[in-house]
């Protein structure tokens, strides 16, 4: 394992000028947000001068290296600074709403992959077939359509006119008791509390949301999935395997999925940040808590700090996802692992 | 010259990659020709028949103020295909360039090219376009430019790859000793061998151009009211969702998927034929 | 215990019709080591593949016919209403084992845990090696790890398609050497399929020489190595470095196999031959038996 702490830490170096791009440009991009902060803080009917008070304590007037140094400073301190809009440290306010959009995130990967791999496998199995074609139709639709219109299509057809989902208004009925809260995913907080009516009520209301984010990553999880199959198919180790008299299922599944499973890992990290992007507009139509809907009241009241703060979360996170699925592959895959 | 030999063979045995390319050309028709044809203004409001469902006077039904949608969708068109060939085009010509001089020269140029594409592709890209047009304004060309932005490292590491893998070549050696310089090389030798992998990029990413305007739109950070926008009328029609009118969201939803899903298909059956020619 | 009569496969493919097998006539008898020798795109590996199931749905059988112990089998195995007890080792011996699992698994997954030790003891590894993985292997230890494999089949005919190409000469010998002791103590059948003519002549009995998909003489391995009547195979046996005194003695075989996808000569080698008259292009010469246990398919052999 000392191996694996040394690759951690190496990958997590690489990983640092990346990041210290990404605190500078989420910098320079909110201090070209509009509107004057200073304004908006003062409060009601303020005077000249106590804006200008304001505008001192805030550095507004010092050169924007000066800022800029000031704010790497806060960030080594974890300070993120006050949201101007919910008046709380923006730390804690991307705190309180991140597994809210965790838990979508995670549940749409989930089922993106549940829905894309096995439908990558049956079209590589079948490669140029009426079946076949008709995935790789199907993922290239869901890829094609927008999270806002897909989103809108479920709730006409599940909640309008099936009456079967709940009201796009967020995470739980706001009418029932809320669970007691653990972890902040409420499905597993129902699961941990023997809620089994908060239980129905959480699945109910994220299902809507996760199928609509899901369906923006099938796409590209079925086409390498299926892509990676045929690759695998065609080589050399799969005829041999063939000669062997090997149960058909060991072949698919143990021989030739394991193998292609290793590119479909890759693309899940890269569909995972994706969907944190679609999120915003998930979080939007469905009223749901997250930090998606968070950032975007913070864009359009020009809340510096929490845009600030968000995007640096995000990318953060990202980052650290990827380094994450370097590692996960390193260990799944025998040739990287036992090479160190 | 070999490409377009390579696009007539192919488009004549892939059935569907040509309808699609059929479709797309009227699309096309349709951007330029419609609003010259199309029987309403799409901005003339006319409350007394706001929310009427599709009928023979308003084939796709009329929105909360009356107007005639199908009009408005035509006239969509034509400005969500110029926002998304104006962001192809900007992110094709600065991104081949990265991905050029990264490619080619390699060492510190290479590294910083590299540094500046992860460091956009740090982001999650919607987001970046979010915060870029949320900063600059709400302006066609902030748009434009977000989305360029945004689409820039897929052309960069497209380009790069390309021509990392064919510098040591033959044909470049010998390009070099017959005395060409390096940007000679670049340009008349390296370049053109990318433009197979581009022309696939390009449509697959104009398709994603027309989904990143419209979803910025639909959030509000995008094109404003009452700019026809497929965006905005979706927005628009949210609301109405829930009370039944189903028209004022659907139609202009069902243009853009529409759109969107004829250039991913080109874009699948153009990298077919792009790769099946490589491998032979 | 193996014939094939008059066996002609084609594929369709992007470029066309290829017309890889032509009328092969071949015959394996129980324990007999038979060499199949050819240069590279000969159609060696199509032939071979055929007989063990390996090929894909894309390979038509135009005529002909594989018989085993009389049935008919079909060169795809999945069409096979029984398993028939035919295995293959490949060329390329990392490159047939899969790479994300250890070999003692891989030995497990065909023949079952018990018989793992003995399959490695039967090739001459050490049973310790079986959590090893592919790529911490050696490419000959690989290749044993690969015979295990289709030892565990418990096949009655092994064909072993260019199994030491890519190998140093040392472990090609001890490979080859392994082979020899396998056929003999299991009483196994061999096909070795391999464009090394001096391989095949040290250790097999018998050799079929194949061109452009058409077996063109079956002799055993004395004769053909001293007098071969096919002008092909005299000039292959011309080429190998044991037959020239000198380097500069060392003769090519003049031309190149012809496309196999394009329009064919009804004797393929005729275009490479300086013995052609007319009559060569009129039909495909048969392969005629012209002594005990020697067929020639030329209208014009060398006496």
């Amino acid at each position: 394992m000392k191996s694996l702490a040394f690759t951690v830490f190496r990958r997590l170096i690489l990983g640092l000028p990346t990041l210290a791009g990404v605190v500078i440009v989420s910098f320079v991009l909110t201090h070209l947000l509009p509107g004057d902060p200073a304004v908006y803080f003062a409060g009601a009917a303020p005077t000249p001068e106590a804006i200008a008070d304001l505008r001192k304590s805030l550095l507004l007037d010092r050169p924007l290296w000066e800022q800029f140094l000031a704010y790497l400073g806060h960030l080594a301190h974890g300070d993120l600074g006050r949201s101007l809009v919910t008046g709380q440290p923006v730390l804690s306010d991307l705190y309180t709403r991140l597994p809210a959009t965790l838990e979508l995130t995670l549940t749409a990967l989930a089922l993106a992959i549940l829905i894309a791999v096995p439908l990558g496998v049956l079209a590589a199995l079948s490669k140029g077939s009426v079946v076949d074609h008709v995935c790789r139709v199907f993922s290239t639709t869901a890829l094609s359509m927008p999270s806002f219109f897909t989103s809108l299509l479920l709730v006409f057809v599940f909640y309008y006119a099936l009456g079967v989902s709940p009201a796009p208004l967020g995470r739980v009925d706001p009418m029932a008791f809320p669970v007691t809260e653990r972890t902040g995913f409420v499905v597993v907080d129902s699961v941990l509390a023997a809620d089994w009516s908060s239980l129905r009520d959480g699945v109910a209301h994220i299902l809507l949301p996760a199928t609509a984010l899901a369906l923006s990553g099938i796409g590209p999880l079925m086409r390498i999935t299926r892509g990676a199959m045929l690759g695998i198919l065609s080589s050399d180790f799969m005829r041999a395997a063939r000669s062997y008299d090997m149960s058909r299922w060991k072949v698919v599944y143990v021989y030739a999925l394991r193998n292609a499973l290793l590119p479909v890992l890759t693309t899940a990290g890269f569909v995972f940040s994706f969907l944190i992007s679609a999120n915003v507009v998930i979080e939007k139509v469905f009223s749901w808590p997250g930090i998606g809907s968070y950032a975007l009241e913070a864009l359009v009241a020009s809340d510096y700090a929490a845009v600030q703060g968000f995007v640096l979360a995000v990318a953060t996170v990202y980052v650290l996802t990827n380094i994450f699925i370097d590692i996960l592959y390193g260990l799944v895959d025998v040739r990287v692992r036992l090479a160190g | 010259m070999a490409l377009t030999a390579t696009l007539q063979f192919g488009l004549r045995r892939d059935v569907l990659t040509s309808t699609v390319l059929a479709f797309i050309v009227i699309i096309c028709v349709v951007a330029v020709f419609g609003p010259f044809l199309a029987g309403h203004d799409p901005l003339a409001t006319d409350p007394a028949n706001a929310l009427r469902p599709p009928t023979w006077v308003n084939p796709c039904g009329t929105d909360q103020v009356g107007r005639d949608i199908c009009t408005r969708i035509i006239f969509a068109t034509r400005l969500d295909l110029f926002i998304s060939i104006g962001s192809v085009l900007i992110a094709l010509i600065f991104g081949s360039l990265i991905g050029a001089f990264a490619g080619f020269f390699g060492g510190p140029v290479d590294r910083l090219a590299m540094w500046l594409v992860d460091t956009i592709m740090a982001f999650p890209l919607f987001l970046l376009a979010m915060a870029i047009v949320a900063a600059l304004g709400n302006s066609l060309a902030n748009i434009i430019y977000a989305t360029a932005l945004v689409n820039i490292p897929f052309y960069a590491r497209t380009v790069r790859a390309e021509i990392a893998q064919r510098r040591e070549a033959g044909f470049v050696d010998a390009a070099r000793i017959s005395g060409n310089g390096p940007f000679r090389i670049l340009a008349r030798h390296l370049f053109p061998t990318t433009i197979p992998q581009l022309v696939v990029q390009m449509t697959l990413t104009m398709g994603w151009a027309i989904l990143n305007a419209a979803s910025l739109s639909f959030i509000g950070l995008g094109i404003r009211p009452p700019t026809p926008e497929w965006g905005i009328m979706v927005a628009e029609g949210a609301s109405f969702i829930v009370t039944g009118e189903w028209w004022v969201a659907l139609f202009p939803g069902l243009a853009l998927v529409a759109v969107v899903l004829s250039l991913n298909l080109l874009g699948d059956g153009l990298r077919d034929m792009v790769d099946a020619r490589d491998r032979r | 215990m193996l014939i094939i009569e008059d066996l002609t496969i084609h594929f369709s493919t992007r470029r066309g019709l290829v017309q890889a097998l032509d009328r092969v006539n071949l015959e394996i008898a129980p324990g007999e080591v038979v060499g199949l020798v050819g240069e590279s795109g000969s159609g060696k590996s199509v032939l071979s593949y055929a007989i063990s199931g390996l090929l894909d749905a894309a390979a038509q059988v135009v005529s002909g016919r594989i018989q085993w112990y009389g049935k008919t089998i079909e060169p795809v195995r999945e069409r096979r209403a029984t398993r028939v007890a035919i295995a293959q080792i490949f060329q390329n011996p990392r490159g047939s084992l899969n790479p994300i699992r250890s070999v003692g698994r891989q030995l497990a997954d065909v023949a079952g845990r018990s018989r793992v030790k003995s399959l490695m003891e039967s090739v001459h590894l050490d049973p310790v090696k079986a959590a090893q993985y592919p790529f911490e292997l050696s490419g000959g230890q690989c290749q044993r790890i690969s015979i295990a494999l289709a030892l565990g089949c418990e096949p009655e005919l092994l064909i072993a398609d260019e199994p030491t190409t890519g190998l140093d000469v040392t472990t090609e010998a001890a490979v080859m050497a392994l082979i020899d002791e396998l056929s003999a103590s299991r009483r196994m059948s061999t096909l070795l399929v391999t464009h090394n003519l001096a391989l095949a002549a040290v250790h097999c009995d018998r050799i079929l020489v194949m061109h452009a998909g058409q077996i063109v003489e079956n002799a055993p391995v004395e004769i053909l190595t001293q007098t071969p009547r096919h002008p092909y195979a005299s000039r292959l046996l011309a080429a190998t470095p044991q037959h020239s005194a000198t380097a500069a003695d060392l003769q090519t075989v003049p031309g190149n196999l012809p496309d196999l996808a394009g329009p064919l000569p009804p004797c393929r080698f005729a275009t490479r031959c300086d013995r052609r008259q007319p009559d060569c292009d009129l039909t495909t010469p048969p392969l005629v038996t012209i002594a005990p246990n020697h067929l020639v398919a030329c209208r014009h052999p060398l006496c």
